[in-house]
């Protein structure tokens, strides 16, 4: 057996239960038990060496397989420093290897004397990866629990790790997902789809094209052709101005694109400019100028006599009801007149009645009359009172008559008065008609270009000069019409170049899209391929020869501890009905057995035979020729659910163990660790462990 | 059985596996034991960043000529 590594002596500092410095002597021991109970520092230790040797890897569940390294402090709460770790290591041959690790900050290695800073150089030294490390070298109750409830067939890479094997079950999970060449070839074939795509859609696009122009020959689908074309619309735009004696046009030149883009572009413009600049169509637009204003004038003409009508029915109507309005003011006068008679009447009555009311008053003041007082005729005072009486109601009806005769004229002169006023109004519209009239007659007089007589028809001046307008427009039409269809003509036959321009670029485009799978980039994609398919083949090879072979090194590995796992199993349980353990290599199914049968053990062992069974098979293999360099094994709380009987057993089994491996236990388990002091015969110690708040736990020896 | 002898296992497998393709057979026995070293000298992190970057290296190129050829064949 080839020289293995134990510890000779651990450091610790600021780490995790270990706030202050504190340093563990393991020389020459075979056998160390850190015992305690809970919250002692037991685990920390243990912890320790794996954080000295593999960092913050074992803070995690991924290469651990510890559920409760998640989220898991290194440092000590309390510590001042960053946590510091230094183990001693020797081998048989004498070679001792050095390795402190302080927080994130420093690691440094010495193999008898030669310092290195290279955390690989002492992966290689001891040749032992963290996950080989945490199944065949480090046993955590967590293991034991993955390994025993883990279904047959995903105990393989369990399996592969406690035989130091991790490496082949790495690269199983690591080839079977991927297939890069798969998905790089589904991408090229996605844009080989996409090429054929755009060439049917550019050949269907150009059958429409040419479907729509029936009328354009094969042979213009050509350059040729189409400057062919623009040269004929060129020289007939040229003709078209000459004839109208209006300046050439200036085209871009077309021989070529993207001139030739330009030259199709501004033809609009230039195609525009001729229609609004040719002769006729400038005098078409005069004369259409000249045709609005006419019917301007003429409806303003129309709407003028219509004023006129209503003028001259409002004086027939005043005319026929009151007469014209000399004879009105003559009538007013006369009122008036009568008026100022009447009210004078009506005051000397008045005057009248007062008299007589005075005289009656008088009458009736006197006790006696015999004659009247004025023309002293003989009458009795009461035949003088009733004259006057009869005198006086006889006056004022008179008076009351007037009155209403003087309200008559009153009411006589107001009409009168009104009507005097339309006439007023009358006169002032027929006024302002005039003005009108007089400018409506310029307005016609600049539009025929002369001087018209006054009284002259206006609206059949007019009505004659629309009619004569009219006749010169239809006489132009023809001629601007077909200026139009010309130039319309031109238009479209440019539409045409541009489908075919259009046509002949989706001919180029197809072409390179021809040329596209045998392009330089398309070769170097499918290089790429070729080079990913070969990774992938590789890879897939690789799995391969490592599946078809693990079984056949696990059943080697298997094979050479079969018995020792049987009888460690069966010194650990003393089970009389099943006494044998095996681990079939084909399905990795946990076997009890007897001379008789064979059967699955996990259904009916109980947790302390599933415990045993587990120790059993890591014991086992601890105890065979490991592939690394590591001679101890460390075993966290490992009495956890064995019956007591069994703790004797284990302790048994541990003393021929230490013969091969320097073995570490942390336990709470003081039956336990009675049983290993007394068992195992090699060296040992035994440090005892109590805990004290925020400060290293105590530390006693015991050997 | 010790690690050597696995690894020569597997080497005669791969060989057995690409008789027909005798030009795979030297470079996936140099990527095997570029993997297991790997793994050796650190963790399988190392081992399965090395695939990843490959790859990766690999589409990123596939990825950079692929738009070099949609631009200039499909004008994007």
């Amino acid at each position: 057996m080839r020289p293995l590594y134990r510890i000779q002596q651990i450091e610790i500092e600021g780490f995790r239960g270990y706030p202050k410095r504190a340093i563990f002597s393991f020389e020459n021991k075979n056998m160390l038990i850190i015992y305690g109970p809970n919250r002692a520092g037991k685990s920390s230790l243990l912890n320790a060496i794996d954080w000295c040797l593999y960092g913050d890897h074992i803070t995690t569940e991924q290469y651990t397989k510890i559920r409760e390294r998640i989220n898991w402090e290194i440092k000590n709460f309390s510590a001042r420093e960053e946590p510091f770790v230094k183990l001693v290591l020797k081998d048989s041959n004498g070679n001792i290897l050095e390795i402190s690790r302080r927080g994130k900050i420093s690691f440094e290695a010495k193999k008898n004397g030669t310092s290195f800073t290279t955390e690989s150089i002492v992966l290689s030294e001891i040749k032992a990866s963290i996950k080989d490390f945490y199944a065949g070298i480090h046993l955590h109750q967590e293991a034991i629990r993955e390994f025993i409830i883990a279904k047959p067939e995903d105990r393989k890479d369990p399996l592969l790790r406690i035989l130091g094997l991790s490496a082949l079950s790495d690269i199983r999970n690591l080839v079977s997902s991927q297939k890069m060449a798969v998905k790089l070839e589904k991408e090229c074939g996605i844009l080989r789809e996409r090429i054929q795509d755009m060439q049917k859609i550019y050949k269907e696009n150009i059958e429409r094209i040419k479907s729509e122009l029936s009328h354009i020959r094969e042979d213009f689908y050509s350059e040729n052709g189409i400057v062919k074309l623009c040269d004929d619309i060129a020289t007939e735009l040229k003709t078209i101005a000459q004839n109208a004696m209006l300046p050439e046009p200036v085209f871009e030149t077309y021989d070529m694109l993207p001139n030739r883009q330009k030259f199709l572009k501004e033809l609009d413009t230039i195609i525009t400019n001729l229609r609004s600049a040719h002769p006729a169509t400038q005098k078409f637009s005069d004369i259409a100028n000249k045709l609005q204003n006419c019917e301007t004038l003429k409806g303003k003409i129309q709407s003028l006599k219509e004023e006129e009508k209503n003028i001259s029915n409002k004086i027939n109507d005043l005319l026929q009801k009151y007469g014209d309005k000399q004879q009105v003011l003559k009538t007013k006068g006369k009122l008036e007149a009568d008026l100022t008679a009447k009210k004078q009447e009506r005051n000397a009555k008045n005057s009248l009645s007062g008299v007589i009311s005075e005289a009656k008053n008088y009458v009736e003041s006197m006790k006696e009359l015999t004659k009247c007082p004025v023309c002293e005729q003989s009458i009795s005072r009461d035949t003088l009172l009733e004259h006057l009486s009869q005198v006086h109601n006889s006056m004022g009806a008179e008076i009351k008559s007037i009155e209403q005769t003087i309200t008559q004229i009153e009411k006589d002169i107001e009409k009168y008065e009104a009507v005097i006023k339309n006439y007023e109004d009358i006169e002032f519209q027929h006024k302002q008609l005039l003005i009108k009239k007089e400018d409506l007659k310029k307005d016609v007089e600049t539009l025929i270009g002369k001087t018209l007589p006054p009284g002259f028809d206006l609206l059949s001046e007019v009505e004659e000069n629309i009619k004569l307008l009219n006749g010169e427009k239809d006489a132009l039409k023809k001629k601007t019409d077909e200026i139009n269809a010309i130039l319309d003509n031109l238009l479209k036959r440019k539409q045409d170049i541009q489908n075919i321009q259009q046509v002949l670029d989706w001919e180029t485009e197809i072409n390179k899209l021809s040329e596209a799978t045998k392009s330089k980039e398309w070769n170097d994609l499918n290089e790429i391929i070729m080079r990913a398919v070969t990774l992938d083949r590789q890879l897939e090879i690789i799995n391969e020869a490592v599946n078809n072979k693990i079984t056949e090194i696990v059943e080697d590995a298997l094979n050479k501890v079969k018995t020792d796992i049987s009888q460690i199993f069966a010194r650990i349980t003393n089970r009389s009905d099943y006494p044998n353990l095996t681990l079939d290599t084909e399905r990795f199914e946990l076997l009890a057995s007897n001379n008789q049968e064979e059967r699955k053990a996990v259904p009916f062992f109980n947790q302390g035979d599933l415990n045993a069974a587990a120790i059993a098979i890591f014991l086992a293999l601890a105890k065979s020729e490991p592939q690394h360099n590591i001679g101890f094994i460390l075993l966290d709380d490992p009495s956890q659910s064995l019956h007591s009987d069994y703790k004797q057993a284990f302790a048994e089994i541990l003393n021929d163990i230490v013969a091969t491996r320097q073995v570490i236990i942390s336990t709470m388990d003081t039956e336990f660790k009675d049983y290993c002091l007394q068992k195992v015969v090699k060296e040992k110690r035994c440090y005892v462990l109590s805990p004290k708040p925020n400060d290293n736990p105590d530390i006693k020896i015991e050997e | 059985m010790k690690k050597e002898e696995i690894k020569s296992k597997i080497e005669s497998e791969i060989k057995e596996a690409l008789t027909a393709e005798q030009a795979l057979i030297e470079p996936t026995i140099a990527l095997l034991a570029e993997l297991l070293e790997a793994h050796e000298k650190g963790t399988s992190d190392a081992l399965q960043a090395k695939i990843k970057e490959e790859y990766k290296k690999l589409e990123t190129e596939f990825n950079t000529l692929k738009e070099t050829f949609q631009q200039k064949f499909f004008g994007r």
